[in-house]
């Protein structure tokens, strides 16, 4: 009796004690105490003229989530080598989760495979073919690729060459936009040529040749840089030109070229929610909870008379 | 009748279980089981009232919160309509702009409140831009007649109109900004010489001056603000982006419904406290949002800690109520242990005392009680000794060697003198003398045959004492058949004859009277001899005065004992004196028949 009697006394004290531990659980979980997660952003850009919106959605999402963002951009543009670089950085100032938009997304699998780190990577913009990655969000490029051709070939007049202005390949995101174009275009019978200038003199220097040749056609741009960089080039000209320009991208320059009439339309990508997903799926992750590993965010076709309607404004300028 | 048979059995079998339970159990269980219930009760009570008065105070503290930003709101709001007001009544209204420009002045009140303003400008009933500040010029493909705050306006000409928030696209800017405005705009009166017109005064302000009203006011960790208009347009919410984008869903359509007023609503399978308040003027209102999870113990956590200190309280209370039984009945089954200690053997040692007043109380009467119980046991044994030493007294008398040497003797005298009639008659008195004695070693006789022993006692005793004394015995009919004790008329009738009648010289006389009154039954010895003085005849009867009689050895002393022992101290004998008279001994006796007797002792 007496040990019956001590072993009840030991297993009451062994009960009182896991209800003590877990009633104050949250006391000494060390998830649910207000921390702040530490995420590096590395983009494909020397510069972040084109990442407003994506980060205005990311800061939204870093004060949600307490997060510091250590924000990344490249030296120059499209630099695999440069990412590698600063993955392997991050990695090592410890960083608890890496989004990254991939300058070359072949490159950067390889990258990320041969890291020994498991340190959570969420790709935007483009995927990137490796198991390392946690999650990839983007718009559907493809489909981008295919509407902004279908807006091109509505404004294509018989005999004109749609020119396709891409920048890199390379990066999977792209590469899927120019397939969805030239299906499209392919499909309607309309001869499409590939532009790809490295530089933007090269670029801008091909766009004035095309002017003066007073050529009757259609432009798509598929990324800001070159929407830019053709959009100006359009809008200084003083006779009006018989070129149509149609982009994949936005920003508020964008905006007002397109506004202007210097563009025609824009397929723009709901970039803030690009932005603040990135963020709350890579905490996601830090936190060992399940995520999907394909995201999509919708884009909207925005036209000079529909910039400010309602549901375009607020995507094409996010209110944080 | 299955049922009724079941009910029965149970109640039987608890009133079994109930009985068979110490009192230690009982004392423990009822405590536990009375406090616990008690506790949970008060328990449940507190919770629902701490619960109900924590939900109150956050809604106070929520609605204070929301009325001081309502008031912010509402002087921000106001203090821009004072600047429309002042545009318009001070500087648009009494100016010719045909002779004067209004340029400066505004100017200057944009100056002053451009932190909160990003342009003013005047139109015309056209559209047509009259002034601004700053300097801007308005977008060519751009129809300001069409734009909702100008057909506002114009539609109620008297009311000063906010717009929902907007991107500004009047005027150009040439560094792509895109702000987000709410539009303030106005119908008014411009003067052109001695034209007067109708004009709109618009007022963009700062998107970012309501924004931050709302973002600096917090309403915990679950809980958020934003505004909506008359229509249910959302104006400022902390997460209208991702509500545009679809990654989040409000309730602002109905919630914007509400008059003001706390309401409980559940939404995506939250329940939550929604306070509406309206802002004056615009007919927007504020709508503070507080999830339930925020002000109340339902969480996992919070119950398991309940249950923590639920399970703490009631160990603490089995040990304390252990504790308190056991103080209760330890002394209850140390007295216990002393009464079945008592029980085997009555000396076993005195009874425990101790415990509460009640058992120390019990402890004193049982020690009282044991102790009165062994007195009277003693007594007990005292009269059972007493009584078989008188019992032996008589059965000793029964035969005594003495009489029978003496009449023995007188039949052989009888014998040798030839007188053989008077040795059969002293024999056979002889022989039921002894008869009845012996009596089968019956203690009780009937009073026919106590008679008949001394008639035969004092037939041979007057043979010889040769006719000393006369006797005469009467008994009445009805006494013949009572009980009486063996050996109780004969021991008197022989100390009559041995201190009286011996020596009388034939004038001695010894009379013998059964009698009953009543329900008693009285025999009286009498004799004519010297009788004795009235002190010594009371103390006959004490034992330290017996005196045996030299015939039976039996004394008064011995047959008043037997009488208090058979009959009770009611009965007895009576001694009654005087000198040279003589002496009356009356036996008092209860008159109960000698079958009665019988029956009594063979129950018995």
């Amino acid at each position: 009796m007496k040990i019956q009697r001590k072993l009840l006394y030991v297993v009451t004290g062994l009960i009182m004690t896991g209800l003590f531990m877990v009633s104050y659980m949250s006391w000494f979980n060390y998830d649910n105490v207000s921390r702040i997660y530490n995420i590096s952003v590395i983009i494909n850009e020397d510069n972040d003229i084109f990442w407003k919106n994506r980060r205005k959605g990311m800061d939204q999402a870093a004060a949600e989530f307490q997060v510091d963002i250590n924000f990344i951009t490249l030296y120059s543009n499209n630099s695999a080598a440069q990412q590698e670089e600063f993955i392997k950085r991050e990695i090592e100032n410890g960083t608890e989760a890496i989004v990254v938009s991939p300058a070359d997304s072949e490159a950067l699998a390889e990258i990320l495979d041969n890291l020994v780190s498991s340190v959570p990577v969420i790709v935007v913009d483009s995927g990137v073919p490796s198991s390392k990655v946690n999650a990839y969000i983007s718009a559907d490029n493809k489909k981008m690729g295919q509407e902004i051709a279908a807006e091109a070939a509505s404004s294509w007049r018989e005999g004109g060459t749609v020119y396709i202005l891409t920048d890199n390949l390379r990066r999977y995101g792209m590469k899927e936009r120019y397939d969805g174009v030239v299906t499209l275009l392919e499909e309607r019978g309309i001869l499409s040529t590939q532009i790809s200038q490295n530089e933007e003199e090269q670029t801008k220097e091909w766009l004035e040749n095309l002017l003066k040749t007073g050529e009757d056609c259609v432009i798509i741009c598929l990324d800001e840089k070159d929407l830019v960089i053709t959009a100006e080039i359009l809008g200084q000209q003083s006779i009006e030109s018989k070129i149509n320009l149609y982009g994949i991208g936005v920003s508020n320059q964008i905006v007002y070229y397109l506004e202007n009439g210097w563009i025609q339309g824009i397929l723009a990508p709901d970039y803030f929610s690009l932005g603040y997903l990135s963020i709350e799926k890579a905490i996601s992750v830090v936190k060992k909870e399940t995520i999907a590993k394909s995201i999509t965010v919708e884009s909207i076709m925005v036209y000079p008379h529909t910039i400010y309607h309602r549901e375009n404004a607020i995507k094409l300028f996010p209110i944080t | 009748m299955n049922r009724g048979n079941h009910a029965g059995k149970t109640s039987k079998t608890f009133k079994e279980m109930f009985n068979q339970t110490s009192i230690q159990s009982m004392v423990f269980l009822s405590f536990t089981v009375s406090t616990v219930i008690l506790v949970l009760l008060i328990g449940v009570s507190f919770y629902n009232r701490f619960s109900s008065q924590l939900n109150a105070n956050v809604q106070e503290e929520k609605q204070i919160l929301i009325d001081q930003v309502n008031q912010t709101l509402d002087s921000y709001l106001r203090n821009m309509m004072k600047l429309s007001d002042s545009l318009y009544y001070d500087v648009i209204k009494n100016t010719d702009l045909e002779e004067e420009s209004v340029r400066d002045k505004m100017q200057l009140l944009y100056e002053v409140n451009k932190d909160h303003i990003l342009n003013i400008a005047l139109f015309d009933s056209g559209g047509e831009l009259v002034e601004s500040a700053p300097p801007a010029k308005v977008k060519n493909n751009v129809a300001v007649t069409g734009m909702d705050w100008f057909l506002s306006s114009r539609e109620k000409t008297e009311n000063l109109h906010f717009s929902v928030p907007s991107v500004q696209n009047v005027f150009a800017d040439a560094e792509y900004q895109y702000q987000w405005v709410i539009s303030l705009s106005r119908a008014v009166e411009i003067t052109r010489g001695k034209k007067t017109d109708q004009g709109m005064l618009l007022i963009d302000m700062k998107y970012s001056g309501i924004e931050q009203i709302f973002k600096n006011a917090k309403l915990g960790n679950n809980g958020y603000l934003y505004l909506v208009d008359s229509f249910g347009e959302i104006i400022y919410h902390p997460k209208r982006q991702l509500i545009a984008s679809g990654f989040v869903e409000e309730n602002h359509i109905i919630e914007s419904a509400y008059r003001d007023g706390n309401y409980e609503e559940t939404f995506q399978g939250e329940k939550r406290i929604v306070t509406v308040k309206s802002v004056g003027y615009t007919g927007w209102k504020i709508i503070g949002v507080t999830k339930e999870q925020n002000f109340s113990f339902n969480n996992f956590q919070n119950r398991v800690f309940v249950f923590f200190i639920f399970v703490l309280f009631v160990l603490i209370l089995i040990i304390i109520n252990s504790f308190i039984s056991s103080k209760i009945t330890n002394p209850i089954k140390e007295l216990e242990k002393s009464v079945m200690a008592l029980e085997g053997n009555m000396n076993a040692g005195s009874i425990y005392v101790g415990g509460s007043y009640e058992v120390q109380q019990l402890s004193k009467s049982i020690q009282n009680m044991v102790e009165q119980m062994g007195f009277l046991m003693k007594g007990i044994v005292r009269e059972h000794e007493s009584k078989r030493k008188s019992e032996l007294d008589a059965l000793q008398s029964q035969i005594n060697p003495h009489f029978l040497y003496n009449t023995l003797d007188i039949i052989v005298w009888m014998v040798e003198n030839e007188r053989p009639a008077q040795a059969v008659k002293a024999v056979t008195a002889l022989a039921r003398f002894f008869r009845i004695s012996l009596s089968r070693g019956k203690t009780v006789i009937t009073v026919k045959d106590e008679i008949e022993h001394v008639r035969n006692y004092l037939m041979i005793q007057t043979m010889r004492y040769k006719n000393k004394f006369q006797y005469e015995i009467l008994a009445d009919e009805e006494t013949l058949g009572l009980a009486t004790l063996k050996l109780i008329i004969q021991p008197i009738v022989e100390n009559s004859i041995y201190h009286g009648m011996e020596f009388m010289d034939g004038d001695g006389e010894i009379k013998i009277r059964a009698f009953c009154q009543g329900e008693d039954l009285f025999i009286k010895v009498t004799d004519n001899g010297f009788g004795m003085a009235p002190e010594k005849a009371a103390s006959l009867l004490k034992r330290k005065n017996e005196v045996t009689g030299r015939g039976s050895g039996i004394g008064l002393w011995n047959i008043q004992e037997r009488i208090h022992i058979y009959f009770g101290t009611g009965y007895g004998l009576f001694v009654e004196s005087e000198l040279d008279e003589g002496t009356t001994v009356t036996i008092h006796l209860p008159a109960i028949s000698y079958e009665e007797v019988i029956k009594g002792e063979e129950k018995e």
